[in-house]
């Protein structure tokens, strides 16, 4: 009995499988390939980047794969092992981390194949052919100024980081910082890290404003931590007398902030720095060699003031 | 059986100090020694760039008031005289002039550059800090790729903020700045695309006394002096 | 009575084999470029660091425990190792700097591996604390650990020595292979051939009736707790060498694709039933399984349903099968 539901079984599984498998676009004969490579798809905002990826990529004629590193650089090496073997033509990559992904695209360059990096750069100079990243420490100096501006030079704030150990957290932590340390008045009384999340986010304001019952200002480091946060200030009844700022863009931070509720967040262009990179991916293997190794893209300031010029992770014309 | 297993352990551990005489003893000091020799020092750098490098480019400076001017009538010609980091809607110019101090607060000089006083004003920043990178990237000189880390890039436009503010700003606070006083600059600024609506990235709400028309330019100063002190 | 033990699980092991078979047919037709030699040691390599875990995970649960710590440990160890290599011990007292060689480095990361494998282990057996919360501490603490030491970030630039220890190749094949394929032999041998593998078996399948036959059933768990912590260390040179450097989020996860691949090659959750050979089925199926819907350009949010059904399976087969048995 056992045997007949196991054989069954995969003989549903394999059905599955081969509907899959039909089910997929016919790709024309000698069609070349690019793989899209993504750090995480469990946040929103990277899916936004994958989908523009594929999408630009299939556009300019290529057929598209999409590799989900869940955040592990060992994940990653081992889809760079099989993007190497499957002879992919390029590779439009969004890494997981700085140091730990850069083994991955020199071996993808020593087998032939050029990698393009999109929004977190990775620290070698010589083994992707380009990196469109996105300039998080400018943003958060941006923000930071913004920051003073609104809160005044006196007060005390709260700072929620990401995921420790993402370049990401640093650079946008330090970027804010640069600005902000420059007026002793405003005084930081917690710095705890909510992993990127909404729900950690939410529980760690709470926790921080049984401590800290009167602050004036929170900075995200993403605006799901910024949801978060609100919510919880929601929660407190605070959410009028503590300014929250975000980072990314995402859809509902933008329309917090068109409500007046959130200060202020910065936007980020995943789908600029995806459509850059097929397009640098695509010119490269048509024989254009001398691309820019880096190129920033600049992250601007959303406020209430400039809310109508922007949509979620974009600009609105 | 458990004290097999320690003996397995410290065996292990013991063959691995024995392979190949794994460990290698130096002195604290001359490892410390050398590490800072190795380091990348953003500090060196800016040092370096402002020294000698930037002064090459002084002679170049685009002349503020004919760039207000192009501004005003042809907005795409005026971005393409200036320069852009990668994929960005700032644009910064090295940018020299002379102008009248309108006003004085904590944050900078309000400065009247067209020939007749009238509004656009220009910004010099003469604050306890500078934000941005309107030198690093106005100058051209700092090439992103030549960085394999894009915060090295980062922290040194904040040592050569630091410097403007040290050895440009300190000095020329020093000679107490008046309403009236004509000045001499060198400087660079940047410009966002928004700008002909609104300047994006705060500024206007906070520099007191300037209710007219908001300021086009900020102008991060390199080179600032007072030219004369005439008194109205 | 043997043979009928002997027979169940060579059934067991059949229906894995099958699956695999079947798994490698299907993809071999539908994904372009799977069957081919060089995905062939993609695959082994992939399923090594996988491999090192469920090896240790399958003695661990054998004894009727589990092991979350893995992932964390595999992280901490290998930041050790890393550690070592690029920065070494600074002593300030005596002005003095010590440099670590790679088989320096690697032992005392293998060591730490050990060790926190044996606070695992004396925290069930001596405290008594359910292995899945023992464990599930070690697990956060191992990883706050791991970030404590590198500062949350990444060390990097670890040297051509200890790089080719986990990627290089030996007679035409991947160190990694090499290394886990070394594991799975002893450990084989480990459960068939001594007396410490029969107690695991013991212990797992009646722990109240090992104890009564006089088994100092505490000893052998310690045991095999101090092998998975171990065996996590040896995942934790791999990963590391293999990035040319450690980062604090190595190895989160693991645990669970582990732990999969016991169930899946079809080790009884609650101890003393199952093999390391199916175990090794199980990495199996579950390393085809990755190349196999990768290679076929599957979304990866299918990818994901799709794992968590055979998983499902895997246990639903086992489940019929030892009832009917």
């Amino acid at each position: 009995m056992a045997n007949k539901l196991l054989v069954s079984v995969v003989a549903v599984l394999c059905a599955a499988l081969l509907a899959v498998g039909c089910s997929r676009k016919e790709q024309p004969q000698g069609q070349k390939r690019i793989a899209v490579v993504v750090s995480t798809l469990n946040n929103p905002w990277f899916v936004v980047l994958k989908d523009a990826a594929k999408t630009c990529a299939e556009e300019l004629g290529y057929r598209a794969d999409v590799f989900d590193s869940q955040n592990s650089p060992s994940v990653e090496a081992g889809h760079f092992d099989t993007i190497i073997d499957g002879r992919y033509a390029a590779i439009l990559f969004n890494p997981t981390d700085a140091e730990g992904s850069i083994a991955s695209v020199k071996r993808a360059k020593d087998a032939g194949i050029p990698t393009f990096c999109m929004d977190r750069e990775i620290s070698a100079g010589d083994v992707a052919v380009s990196q469109i990243i996105s300039d998080n420490f400018s943003g958060c100096v941006a923000l930071g100024e913004y920051f003073v501006g609104r809160v005044g030079d006196k007060g005390t704030y709260v700072e929620l980081l990401g995921l420790l150990g993402d370049n990401n957290t640093r650079n946008r932590s330090d970027g804010f910082h640069s600005v902000v340390d420059n007026y002793p008045g405003l005084r930081m009384v917690a710095q705890q890290s909510a992993d990127f999340d909404r729900t950690k986010a939410m529980e760690v304001m709470e926790s921080i404003l049984q401590a800290h019952p009167n602050i004036n200002a929170v900075f995200c480091g993403n605006d799901a931590m910024a949801m978060g946060a609100y919510r919880a200030l929601i929660a407190a009844g605070k959410e009028k007398k503590v300014m929250v700022f975000g980072f990314d863009g995402a859809n509902d931070v933008i329309n917090e902030i068109r409500a007046g509720t959130i200060a202020a967040t910065g936007m980020q262009f995943p789908k600029t720095m995806a459509r850059m990179a097929a397009e640098y991916a695509d010119q490269y293997l048509k024989g254009k060699k001398d691309l820019p190794q880096k190129v920033p893209v600049a992250v601007e300031l959303v406020t209430a003031e400039n809310i109508d010029k922007y949509i979620a992770y974009g600009r609105s014309q | 059986m458990k004290r097999r297993h320690l003996l397995y352990l410290i065996g292990i551990v013991s063959l691995g100090f024995l392979l190949g005489g794994s460990l290698e003893f130096r002195r604290l000091d001359d490892k410390r020694a050398e590490e800072r020799a190795a380091r990348f020092s953003p500090a060196e750098y800016a040092r370096d760039f402002w020294d000698n490098r930037l002064v090459a480019e002084m002679d170049s400076p685009q002349a503020v008031d004919e760039l207000i001017r192009l501004f005003n009538t042809d907005m795409k010609g005026a971005i393409a005289k200036g320069r852009t980091l990668g994929e960005s809607r700032v644009h910064t110019y090295l940018l020299q002039g002379t102008g009248r101090i309108v006003a004085v607060d904590k944050d900078g000089l309000l400065l009247s550059v067209l020939p007749e006083h009238t509004d656009p004003h220009v910004v010099i920043r003469t604050g306890a800090y500078i934000p941005g990178n309107a030198v690093r990237d106005a100058s051209g000189l700092i090439d992103v790729s030549a960085f394999s880390d894009t915060m090295k890039f980062n922290r040194i436009s904040a040592e050569i903020n630091r410097i403007v503010v040290q050895e440009v700003i300190t000095p020329f606070l020093d000679r107490q700045p008046q309403v009236g006083m004509n000045v001499r600059f060198i400087g660079a600024a940047e410009v966002a695309e928004d700008a002909t609506e609104r300047i994006p990235f705060g500024g206007r709400e906070r520099h007191e006394g300037s209710d007219g028309p908001w300021h086009l330019l900020k102008i991060v100063p390199i080179q600032l002096e007072v030219e004369q002190a005439v008194a109205g | 009575m043997l043979d009928q033990k002997n027979y169940r699980m060579l059934l067991a092991k059949a229906h894995s084999l099958i699956a695999l078979l079947l798994m490698v047919v299907a993809f071999s037709l539908l994904a372009d470029g799977f069957l081919s030699p060089d995905n062939f040691w993609t695959v082994m390599r992939q399923i090594s660091v996988n491999l090192c875990l469920s090896v240790g995970m399958t003695l661990v649960i054998l004894t009727g425990g589990i092991d979350l710590s893995v992932g964390s440990i595999l992280a901490l160890s290998g930041a050790i190792m890393a550690g070592l290599l690029r920065r070494g011990t600074e002593l300030e007292v005596l002005n003095l700097h010590i440099g670590y060689g790679v088989p320096a480095a690697v032992a005392i990361g293998l060591f730490v591996g050990a060790s926190l494998g044996w606070f695992n282990g004396l925290m069930v057996t001596r405290f008594r604390v359910p292995p899945f919360i023992a464990t599930l501490a070690m697990l956060t603490i191992a990883r706050g650990l791991t970030k404590l030491y590198t500062g949350g970030e990444a060390i990097t630039g670890l040297g051509e020595v200890f790089v080719r220890t986990g990627s290089g190749r030996w007679l035409g094949i991947p160190n990694q292979f090499w290394i886990a394929a070394g594991i799975t032999l002893a450990a084989v041998v480990l459960l068939r051939k001594t007396r410490l593998g029969r107690y695991v078996y013991a212990v797992g399948g009646n722990e109240e009736a090992a104890k009564l036959s006089g088994l100092n059933v505490a000893r052998v768990k310690r045991t095999v707790y101090v092998i998975s912590g171990m065996l996590a260390a040896v995942g934790g040179l791999i990963v590391t060498s293999r990035l040319n450097s450690a980062t604090p989020i190595a190895g989160e996860g693991l645990e669970l694709d582990s732990i999969a691949a016991v169930v899946i090659g079809g080790t009884s959750l609650s101890g003393g039933r199952g093999s390391v050979l199916g175990t090794v089925l199980g990495a199996l199926i579950i390393g085809v399984l990755n190349s196999g819907l990768v290679i076929m350009g599957v979304d990866p949010f299918w990818q994901q349903v799709i794992k968590g059904f055979v998983i499902l399976l895997a246990v639903v087969a086992d489940k019929l099968h030892s009832r009917e048995a």
